[in-house]
């Protein structure tokens, strides 16, 4: 893990939802970090895969198949963010 | 509209290159063996297609796959070339297949080569790790004019992202016996006994409305197989302003008179010797159809002919192919287009239109001119542009 991550690549909670919610074509209001991925109908295989794409590409954070298999709610995205210090410390809206 | 004028994939930027090596990771693959895994299926991988078909559809495969394959894909349509399924292998193990038909489609009066998008499968081992999204990005980047009708709910979403929505078949039903809708609503048997005659009188009653039109000299016969006058029929219908799937004698037989899941029934109206329009119905009793469902599943009138003289066609072949359902003992009769025209004329006849039943029809082109052309409509389709019977 770095720490002393490059400041574009830091986003605060609410900045973070606003990203997936552009991610997975949906309402910035209809996600939280407690919101299922079974809740976001274009959370699918490809949702998946443009996921691990965007983490790479704006992150640069390459996700293992355990670290993407465990993902089950935004939360765990947040928390992949937190774990690579790409997440300012702060709560959602 | 506007949200279609641009290529659906394109504006997502889904690409092989940004996607594959994500798929590869999952799988332990380098992207370079991921993109060599999708191949063009050998006769030599039946057995193993067959077995991935089955791990995917388990109990729904009601026909013989092996034949159906054979038919559809292996053997390929006479005197065409064979038609194309491809499969994804890793360590000589099928991940994922489809199977494409290649068909010709004709806007405005020019032909466009593409492929319709059948029966795309992945392994449930394998499931999630964006296999099939994967596929399809290669297959885009073989076939620049792809066509998908109608989704499985799980595959809406992703197929509505990777492909773009630019109509939808409706469906409008006819009753002919009313029996099985009685048998839910009506207590206790006896009552259905009774009331069933009375209505099944009615419903052949208002049937009987389509027959007061003139006849034109018409005179309709059941068919055997489709022979060259269909060609020339077919040519009429590809004009300015219309979106269709070519029709040959030659596909039309190999679609209707040589499949393997079911048979159907075909009616010409002649003028003459001149034929003045077909229609195919299916009633198919090979798979669980416990309502006595049938369709009205391809037609198509002589676009020279005075839209009064279409209106009689279309009645007499109606007539025909609906009396003849009737005999064979279906109940309940369905027709897919996207098409208004039809859908006024069946409605003559006593079809409902079905605003719940919908299939929505998508394409992948890659030029932006003809993806902006197939944007606007005039799509006429089908139940032969769907691939369920």
């Amino acid at each position: 893990m770095n720490m002393s991550e490059p400041s574009s690549r830091r986003i605060d909670v609410n900045a973070a939802l606003g990203w997936l919610a552009e991610l997975f074509e949906t309402s910035p209001d209809d996600l939280s970090p407690e919101t299922p991925r079974d809740a976001i109908a274009t959370w699918d295989s490809l949702g998946q895969l443009l996921l691990m794409s965007a983490l790479d590409e704006r992150f640069g954070i390459r996700l293992s198949q355990g670290e993407a298999n465990g993902l089950r709610a935004v939360g765990d995205i947040l928390g992949i963010l937190r774990r690579h210090g790409c997440l300012e410390n702060g709560n959602a809206r | 509209m506007s949200a279609i004028l641009a290529p659906r994939a394109a504006a997502q930027a889904l690409s092989v290159d940004r996607l594959a090596p994500h798929v590869a990771r999952a799988l332990g693959m380098a992207t370079s063996q991921v993109l060599e895994a999708f191949r063009p299926a050998a006769p030599g991988d039946l057995p193993a297609i067959l077995d991935l078909r089955r791990a995917v559809a388990g109990n729904g495969l009601w026909w013989d796959d092996e034949r159906f394959l054979r038919w559809r894909y292996f053997d390929g349509m006479p005197g065409s070339e064979r038609g194309p399924y491809w499969v994804f292998e890793h360590d000589g193990r099928l991940l994922g297949c489809v199977g494409l038909e290649p068909v010709t489609l004709v806007v405005d009066g020019v032909p466009h080569p593409s492929v319709r998008s059948l029966d795309i499968m992945v392994h449930p081992s394998v499931d999630g790790l964006g296999i099939g999204a994967l596929i399809n990005l290669l297959l885009f980047r073989r076939y620049p004019l792809m066509l998908v009708t109608g989704t499985s709910e799980r595959s809406r979403s992703l197929i509505g992202r990777m492909f773009s929505e630019v109509t939808a078949l409706g469906a409008s039903k006819l009753l002919l016996r009313s029996r099985s809708v009685l048998e839910g609503r009506l207590e206790p048997h006896l009552a259905v006994s009774i009331a069933a005659p009375v209505v099944d009188a009615l419903l052949r009653l208002r049937r009987l409305a389509g027959r007061r039109v003139r006849r034109y000299g018409l005179r309709v016969a059941r068919l055997a197989a489709f022979d060259d006058d269909v060609d020339a029929l077919a040519g009429h219908s590809e004009r300015a302003g219309r979106i269709i799937v070519r029709r040959t004698s030659r596909y039309l037989n190999w679609r209707f008179v040589s499949n393997p899941r079911c048979s159907h029934a075909i009616f010409g109206a002649f003028q003459g010797n001149r034929l003045a329009g077909f229609i195919v119905t299916r009633f198919n009793t090979a798979r669980p159809n416990p309502r006595g469902e049938a369709e009205i599943v391809d037609w198509l009138v002589d676009d020279e002919a005075s839209p009064e003289e279409a209106d009689a066609v279309m009645a007499a072949l109606l007539e025909a192919g609906l009396g003849y359902l009737e005999r064979q003992g279906a109940s309940i009769v369905r027709q897919l287009t996207s098409d208004a025209e039809s859908q006024r004329r069946t409605r003559g006849h006593g079809f409902v239109l079905r605003p719940d039943e919908r299939l929505p029809f998508f394409i992948h082109a890659e030029e932006a001119a003809l993806h902006q052309r197939l944007a606007r409509g005039g799509w006429y389709l089908t139940g032969c542009d769907f691939d369920v019977d």
